[in-house]
């Protein structure tokens, strides 16, 4: 049996054996092997297991059977979908109306001003009527 | 009721050919990759079951895609493991012969090499099995076979060389027995 030292990994020799190299390197170890009777061995051996599973028949599968409770499908989906959907369209419609009929600053403060002038109005009303008394 | 017949019923539409289609083509080689994997008769029936009432659920999303049977592949393996889980770590795999008829005698060292064959297969550990019966069984290539068991490609490079290796070791033992 003849050995080199520059023999090619075994992973490699079996990936030479699928066709699953890169051209060179296919090549490189081609030409190896024609020199190297240790890795034609081993070749021969990955050959003849992967012939042996190869070989394995293939048996005929049983009926696909799925009754109308198992299945999950489509419509299932489709409600959950709708379901989120109305669900989250109503909090949005909430938070709007609660949001709308909450104050807003700029009305709030309106507000204040249109007291503080009535306010202002009923005392100077005040003072001119006191200001009558007295001059009475 | 087939499942055919439900999706007909159901009324599907546009879908319904196509997913006739889909299982006609992978019923066979999925319960077959099951069946190697597991070395039951009735676990790889239920599996491939399971596999393709998964897929019938999860169609609409995966119709469109060009690599559909990859992933259909990928429930099958994910489907395998899950079952692993739920038999717990000590189930012992043990290769159950399928029922056939009665073997005429050139038959049976045919029947006896597929025993042993399988029955080594299932001495091997789960990934190296999975990448062997992938590649060497069902014809993937290494590229296919990385999208299905979700490892890169030097790790199905070397699953597969040292599962081969193991392989070869375990049938020598065993030829050397008889």
């Amino acid at each position: 049996m003849v050995m080199f030292r520059n023999c090619p990994d075994p992973i490699q020799l079996s990936a030479y054996l699928d066709g699953e190299l890169s051209e060179r390197r296919w090549l490189k170890i081609g030409l190896h092997l024609q020199k190297c009777s240790a890795c034609r061995d081993k070749l021969a051996e990955l050959e003849q297991v992967k012939k042996l599973v190869a070989q394995l028949p293939h048996r005929p599968a049983p009926e696909i059977r799925i009754t109308a409770q198992q299945s999950p499908p489509k419509a299932a989906g489709k409600r959950w979908l709708w379901a989120s959907c109305l669900t989250a369209a109503a909090v949005l419609l909430l938070v709007f109306f609660v949001h709308l009929r909450q104050p807003q600053a700029d009305d709030v403060a309106g507000e204040y001003l249109r007291i503080h002038r009535q306010y202002e109005q009923q005392l100077a009303e005040s003072i001119e009527l006191l200001e009558e008394v007295e001059a009475q | 009721m087939s499942l055919i017949s439900l999706i007909a019923s159901q009324k599907i539409g546009d879908d319904e050919v196509a997913f006739q289609e889909l299982v006609a083509t992978y019923r066979r080689p999925i319960y077959n990759l099951l069946l190697r994997l597991s070395g039951s008769v009735q676990d790889a029936e239920d599996l491939t079951q399971e596999v393709f009432l998964k897929a019938f659920a999860a169609y609409g999303r995966f119709r469109k895609d060009s690599s559909c049977y990859t992933w259909l592949y990928r429930i099958a393996v994910n489907s395998f493991r899950d079952h692993l889980r739920r038999k717990g770590d000590g189930h012992l795999l043990l290769y159950e012969e399928p029922q056939g008829g009665d073997c005429v005698e050139g038959q049976l060292e045919q029947k006896d090499l597929e025993l042993t064959v399988a029955s080594a297969l299932l001495a091997l550990p789960i990934p190296q099995r999975l990448v062997v019966v992938l590649h060497d069984l069902l014809g993937f290539s290494y590229k296919e076979i990385t999208q299905i068991a979700g490892v890169s490609l030097g790790t199905v490079k070397s699953r597969l060389f040292y599962g081969r290796e193991a392989l070869r070791k375990i049938l020598s033992s065993r030829s050397a027995e008889r």
